[in-house]
């Protein structure tokens, strides 16, 4: 309970933080209050202000993240508050005081308010700070890129794969043929609530070792990699790794191409499998 | 108030509709152990039947409709093409944008590779849609019952749309599309005959939505980055449309909308947020309607 009263205080703050919606809708809901709105839609109005403090107070905020789940954040209980709808409604209600009718013979009446409005909406908006990027485009089409390649080498067979997670984030999205050791819920922990699946430590280790040998600042190392002082020992970890992967049902490895070749050319032999340079990985074909 | 329904609740009664049909659909493929195909062909057929039948009403709506206009026929202010002008073009730039923009906000959803399965193995959760092998423990069943994968997947087998595409680019288009005719519906209640308020309230919504998109959770993130979610489309159209129903007090029709979001959001032991508004709703107005009866009964003792 402590932590959810603690998650309530923190969302109200992160919410108020990021825009001033909340301060908009205080300034509307005052507004239509003091002008006589209350009195055609009362209903709509009472419960508005009623759920808006509902969500500010942590007690009772809490008990609304225990409603509506603990599955969602703090800032899904204000779905329940009609903001967007009151906020708009006390801007046109403002608008059509300061400049009835909305006549255009009138308008040097409205245009003043306008640019007003337009202000403090963009003020309120945060100016975007928190909208997502275009970095993830250029992610998902190097990895497309790279598994289109891994696609012609298999020449349309079954392909179960295991691969760095910036490779795996996006297989499944681009063809759902291709089968996975483990999924994006591996590293997105949301995604874990959609089944009871669990991943063996055996597979949380590999996910483990291939991020550590894909790591840009490790790559040079493979050896401080692999958490071994000398190459043959790290040789004998990553030929382990993709033996059990092998085992677990993978026929197509994509490892780091910062791997040493004469590493991945023993491997080639001990495990008699593929080898193919695509893309800055090679890729392993069992 | 007017207690009809406007033209403008055609389109949030359709989203529902929809989404009745795409859950009768997605049960039988879960519990009768159907292929996907076979909820494909089912989805067409219920869908092209409730099109006919809304077609028909729709029609017969409409020629009421003009017999009054023509005896009602009013000049159109220069004020209100103005704004209509101006919520089209705001609607056009939001539509054209979340169809051409690709960052989508994807972080905690799967449902490209969850529609993706479903059209792989021609099954409903057949697979586990993080690895593509099957399930080893099962998912939960109050997962197992919603239905907007199976909506998806049936159209993207309909239409030979790739999941991707409908999912991030055509979904969240239909998503705006209904949440301006929910907001419509809502602008109907609040302003009753007054077209020109009416056609601002929509336009200060749509600049409200293109502005609110600063935090996950606000509605215009929702609609921008992540109009497929279930969450999203509860927010911008059920939730909107909810309200307006609520009060012109067509409360049965509101219920309707909270069977909608336990078929699109996952509410666990929550009730959902339609429930949660339709009583909060109801209960004030009784309040309300309870005081206003004493007020006017200790007028008349006064008296």
């Amino acid at each position: 309970m402590t932590e959810l009263l603690d998650n309530a205080r923190l969302g109200w703050q992160d919410f108020t933080d990021a825009g001033k919606y909340a301060a908009l809708l205080a300034a509307s809901l005052l507004f239509l209050w003091m002008t006589g709105r209350k009195k055609t839609h009362k209903t709509f109005l009472i419960y508005t202000a009623v759920t808006a403090v509902c969500c500010v107070l942590p007690p009772v905020a809490a008990g609304l993240m225990l409603y509506q789940t603990k599955f969602y954040d703090y800032q899904w209980i204000w779905s329940l508050v009609p903001m967007t709808a009151v906020i708009a409604y006390g801007a046109v209600c403002l608008l059509d005081d300061c400049w009835p009718g909305f006549r255009l013979s009138e308008w040097k009446r409205g245009v003043p308010v306008l640019i007003l409005l337009l202000a403090v909406l963009l003020l309120s908006s945060g100016l975007g700070s928190n909208v997502p990027d275009g970095e993830e485009i250029q992610k998902r089409a190097a990895a497309e890129s790279t598994l289109e390649q891994v696609q012609a080498e298999m020449q349309g067979g079954k392909i179960c794969l295991w691969a760095p997670a910036e490779i795996l984030e996006y297989a499944r999205e681009k063809d759902a043929s291709i089968e996975l050791l483990y999924g994006r819920n591996m590293w997105d922990e949301w995604l874990n609530a959609y089944a009871y699946d669990t991943y063996s430590e055996e597979l949380v280790s590999l996910y483990q070792w291939m991020e550590e040998a894909a790591c840009p600042e490790t790559r040079a190392d493979i050896a401080a990699v692999a958490g071994v002082s000398d190459g043959r020992s790290a040789m004998k970890m990553a030929t382990e790794k993709v033996d059990t992967a092998i085992k677990a049902g993978a026929n197509c490895i994509l490892l780091p191409g910062n791997l040493e070749e004469s590493v991945v050319r023993g491997m080639e032999k001990k495990l008699s499998v593929r080898v193919v340079n695509i893309d800055g990985y090679y890729l392993l074909i069992a | 108030m007017t207690k009809n329904c406007s033209g403008a609740d055609w389109i949030p009664a359709t989203a529902v509709a929809v989404t009745g049909i795409a859950e009768f659909s997605h049960l039988c493929g879960v519990f009768l152990n159907r292929s996907f195909h076979f909820c494909a062909l089912l989805f067409g057929g219920l869908a092209a039947a409730a099109i006919l039948l809304s077609a028909v009403i729709f029609l017969a709506a409409a020629g009421k409709k003009r017999k009054k206009n023509e005896k009602q026929a009013k000049r159109k202010d220069g004020a209100e093409k103005v704004l209509l002008f101006l919520f089209v073009i705001l609607v056009l730039s939001q539509l054209l944008f979340v169809f051409a923009h690709q960052p989508v906000y994807r972080q905690g959803d799967m449902t490209v590779e969850t529609v993706g399965s479903f059209l792989q193995s021609d099954t409903v959760y057949g697979v586990n849609p993080m690895t593509g092998r099957a399930y080893e423990q099962g998912l939960p069943s109050r997962l197992k019952i919603l239905c907007l994968p199976t909506l998806y997947g049936v159209l993207c087998r309909l239409f030979s749309v790739p999941p991707k595409t409908l999912v991030w680019q055509i979904a969240p288009m239909l998503t705006l599309i209904g949440c301006y005719g929910a907001y419509a519906s809502l602008a109907v209640s609040l302003f009753e005959e007054d077209t020109k308020k009416r056609r601002a309230f929509l336009i200060a919504v749509a600049l409200l939505i293109c502005a609110g998109g600063y935090l996950y959770g606000m509605d215009g993130f929702g609609i921008l980055y992540s109009g497929w979610r279930g969450v999203t489309i509860r927010n911008a159209v059920l939730i909107p449309w909810t309200f307006s129903l609520c009060l012109r007090k067509k409360w049965l029709l509101a219920f309707v909308c909270v069977i909608a979001e336990a078929c699109l959001v996952w509410t666990l032991y929550g009730m959902g947020a339609c429930l949660f508004v339709l009583i909060g709703m109801g209960v004030i107005d009784f309040l309300c309607r309870r005081a206003a009866l004493g007020r006017s009964r200790r007028r008349e003792a006064a008296e």
